[in-house]
């Protein structure tokens, strides 16, 4: 048996160059795009688990950490969250308050893994109850990117777990 | 329910789309083995040497079929998981269904469980002793772009070690690495380090740097 490993390395012919702020290179693969039968079969499952979704672009190229920290350009596999975030200077935005458009959602699992990560769109206050709630932009694996509520994510995506952020005041 | 009908489900796109939402394999198989027809079939395997010849023969029928090239292999999700079957199910034929995944174009998911396949299969092996991420065997061949790597330890951490550090890597048996004559056919691109914890017979230095 041949076995030939290191997908997403700098070797990979999907690959890109991509590193974070500490020019650390990230492994990353671009897939090749799904046929559109497979994609509309993705936003109608999609669609029958969270009504409430909006579809925004429909495209297998990136997944979610590709969205965010490659623009839409590759897949990046969520087991590489930590330490992308950690090199790129994202902290924990500790108060639901404090959290603003352009700031990242986490969703973990029980395992405290990262499964998800989505952007902060949209910010709300419910003046009765006086909570924060959060309309969000992700991709979802590489099938279809959605606008969403911050809850309304398949189950297998995880709950979300923080809000990080990049910002910095100087 | 029947191979047939468990075939049918697993190839379906409901279930593709199930299991595409996924961005890291570890979240991959863990809806795959969470979904009723993966664990049907795979209790089938399991039970039944036909089940899991079909399952293999299958494997087989999808990595030969013809697609639209433009595209991902239309059975990408569906060649993963048998592959991951057949390796949970009856390891034994681990080898012949990772063979037919790396003959198959345009594969994602399969490309990444035949890989840990791949991985499991060497670590498992019981002649391989375990050792540590840093005393990794990697050894170079005469093509620079080609590395075999001894070691039952590898995990994520490794394939990061290695991927940064080199361009490809096989695994070989601890038979071939016998037979191997590395002093004659080490050679290393840049960035890359040989390491060798193998006895003081084998290669004289323990570390041996590109220097480029």
């Amino acid at each position: 048996m041949t076995v030939i490993i290191g997908h997403g390395t700098d070797k990979d012919p999907d690959y890109l160059p991509l590193s974070t702020k500490n020019k650390r290179p990230i492994q990353n693969a671009q897939q090749k795009e799904k046929s559109p039968e497979q994609l509309r079969a993705a936003v109608e499952f999609a669609m029958a688990l969270c009504p409430g979704i909006t579809l925004r672009s429909l495209s297998a190229t990136y997944n979610c950490l590709g969205l965010v920290f490659a623009s839409r350009r590759t897949c990046i596999d969520a087991e590489h969250t930590e330490w992308i975030m950690s090199d790129d200077e994202y902290q924990v935005v500790q108060e639901r308050k404090d959290v603003e458009r352009g700031d990242l959602v986490i969703y973990r699992n029980k395992k405290s893994e990262v499964t998800h990560v989505a952007v902060v769109w949209d910010k709300c206050l419910d003046v009765e109850t006086g909570k924060w709630s959060f309309y969000c932009l992700s991709q979802w694996g590489s099938d279809g990117e959605y606008f969403h509520a911050e809850d309304e994510v398949p189950v297998w995506l995880g709950t979300c777990s923080e809000f990080r952020s990049e910002r910095k005041y100087h | 329910m029947t191979v047939r009908v468990l075939f049918d489900a697993i190839e379906s796109h409901e279930f593709a789309a199930k299991v595409g939402i996924a961005s890291s394999r570890s979240l991959f198989l863990g809806i795959v083995e969470a979904d009723i027809s993966y664990r049907e079939l795979y209790d089938l395997v399991r039970r039944d040497n036909y089940a899991a010849e079909a399952v293999l023969a299958r494997i087989k029928r999808l990595s030969e079929l013809r697609y639209d090239r433009k595209f991902q292999h239309p059975h990408d999700v569906a060649l993963a998981v048998y592959c991951w079957i057949v390796f949970r199910g009856v390891p034994v034929y681990s080898s012949v269904a990772v063979d037919f995944i790396n003959s198959t174009n345009d594969t994602w998911w399969a490309t990444k469980i035949a890989e840990l396949i791949s991985l499991r299969i060497s670590s498992a092996s019981d002649s391989w002793s375990m050792i540590k991420l840093s005393d990794a065997n990697i050894f170079g061949t005469r093509n620079a772009f080609e590395f075999f790597v001894e070691t039952s330890a590898l995990t994520k951490e490794i394939d990061f070690l290695v991927a940064s550090a080199l361009d490809r890597f096989q695994v070989i048996s601890p038979e071939q690495m016998r037979n191997f004559n590395f002093a004659s056919q080490i050679t290393l691109g840049s960035h890359s380090r040989l390491v060798d914890t193998r006895s003081a017979n084998s290669i004289s230095s323990s570390v041996i740097d590109s220097g480029q």
